[in-house]
C-alpha cells in the first residue's frame, strides 16, 4: 500500500478539500437545478438532475485531487520483511 | 447579542456599497504595500532586519511549495500564491484585534427602520464576497494556465466524464475554497463574541490565541490548495510537449 509523504498541514489541506469540494458541487448543482425549475417551471425535476450532477462532478473532483496527490506524494512502502 | 452574518453596508462609494468587510480588506491592503514598500526600499547584499523577514517569509513560503508543487512551478506560481497566503494571513490576524468585530467601534446607521450600530471594522474573511472573489481569481488563473498550456487541446478535457460533470467539478474548487475559508473565519468571530459575553476575562484570550493559530493554517491551506490547482492545470504542459517531443523524436 502507498503512502502518502505530506506535511500536518497539506495532510489538513487535503482532508477538509476532500470534503468541501463534495459538498461544493452539490451546492452548486441544486442552485443550478433550482435556477432552472424555477425558470422552467419544472420542480423538482431540475433540483433532483441537479443534486444528482452535484454529487457525480464532487466525487470526480475528489477523485482527480486524490490522484494528483498519489502521483505527487506517494511512494512506496518500505518493508524489509516483504524485500527478503 | 446579535450577530450579523452579511456584513452591514457603512456608506456608498460611486453608486457602490462599502461594508466594514471591504473598509478591512482596503486597511489590509494599505498594511501589506506600506511593510512591503520599507522592507523593500534600500535592498541591500547584507539585509537589514525588515528585509530579513522578508526574504525569511519568501523562502519558507517557496520552501513548502516546492513540496507541494515542483521548484519550477512553485517559482512561477509564487507571485500569486504568496500573496494570497500573506493577504488572508494578514486580514486573519488582524480581525482578532480588539477593534475588530464585536469591539468598540460602532458607527450608527440611519435606515427605513430607524437606527442601528454596525461595527465599523470586521474581518475581511468573514465575508463570503471576499473569499469568493478570492477563490474566482484562482479560477480564472488556473483556467488560463490550462488554456495557455494546452491550448484548444484543454477543451477535451471537458469531454470525458461529460461536459456538466466537468464545469461543475472545476466551479466546485473554487466554492469550496471560499466556503472553507468563510466558515472557519466567520466561526471564529462569532466564538469570539460570544466567549466575550459570557467570560470577559483571560477566557477570550484563549480563544484569541487559538484564532491566530486558525488564521494561519487557513491561509496556509488556501494557498497550498491554489498552488495544486495550478499544478494541475501547468501538467497539461508537460504532458503536451511531451507528445510534441515524441513525435519529434524519430529523427534522431
Amino acid at each position: 500500500m502507498r503512502r502518502l509523504n505530506l506535511s500536518t498541514v497539506q495532510a489538513l489541506a487535503v482532508a477538509s478539500q476532500l470534503g468541501f469540494v463534495l459538498g461544493a458541487a452539490v451546492l452548486l448543482g441544486i442552485l443550478g437545478g433550482a435556477f432552472l425549475d424555477t425558470r422552467l417551471g419544472t420542480s423538482p425535476l431540475f433540483l433532483v438532475v441537479g443534486s444528482i450532477v452535484g454529487a457525480v462532478a464532487g466525487i470526480y473532483s475528489a477523485a482527480q485531487l486524490a490522484t494528483y496527490l498519489l502521483a505527487r506524494f506517494g511512494k512506496k512502502n518500505e518493508n524489509p520483511e516483504q524485500e527478503q | 447579542m446579535e450577530f450579523h452574518i452579511a456584513p452591514p453596508t457603512l456608506f456608498s462609494l460611486f453608486g457602490l456599497p462599502v461594508s466594514n468587510t471591504i473598509l478591512t480588506a482596503w486597511l489590509v491592503s494599505v498594511v501589506l504595500v506600506v511593510l512591503t514598500w520599507l522592507a523593500t526600499r534600500n535592498l541591500t547584499l547584507v539585509p537589514g532586519r525588515l528585509q530579513s523577514i522578508a526574504e525569511l517569509v519568501v523562502e519558507q513560503f517557496l520552501a513548502i511549495g516546492v513540496q507541494t508543487a515542483d521548484a519550477r512551478r512553485a517559482r512561477r506560481f509564487l507571485p500569486l500564491v504568496a500573496t494570497l497566503f500573506l493577504w488572508i494571513l494578514t486580514s486573519n490576524w488582524l480581525g482578532v484585534l480588539p477593534f475588530f468585530g464585536e469591539g468598540e467601534l460602532f458607527v450608527t446607521l440611519h435606515d427605513g427602520h430607524g437606527e442601528t450600530h454596525a461595527n465599523l471594522l470586521r474581518s475581511a474573511n468573514s465575508d463570503l464576497n471576499v473569499t469568493l472573489a478570492m477563490g474566482l481569481i484562482t479560477f480564472f488563473y488556473f483556467e488560463y494556465v490550462g488554456f495557455r498550456a494546452a491550448g484548444l487541446g484543454y477543451l477535451k478535457e471537458f469531454v470525458w466524464p461529460g461536459l456538466l460533470i466537468e464545469v461543475v467539478s472545476h466551479l466546485a474548487r473554487p466554492v469550496a475554497l471560499a466556503l472553507r475559508l468563510f466558515g472557519n473565519i466567520l466561526a471564529g468571530e462569532i466564538l469570539l463574541a460570544v466567549m466575550a459575553g459570557l467570560v470577559p476575562f483571560l477566557v477570550p484570550a484563549l480563544f484569541m490565541g487559538f484564532e491566530l493559530f486558525v488564521g494561519i493554517v487557513q491561509a496556509l491551506i488556501f494557498a497550498l490548495l491554489s498552488l495544486a490547482f495550478l499544478s494541475m492545470a501547468s501538467a497539461h504542459e508537460a504532458a503536451h510537449h511531451g507528445a510534441e517531443e515524441s513525435g519529434g523524436g524519430s529523427s534522431h
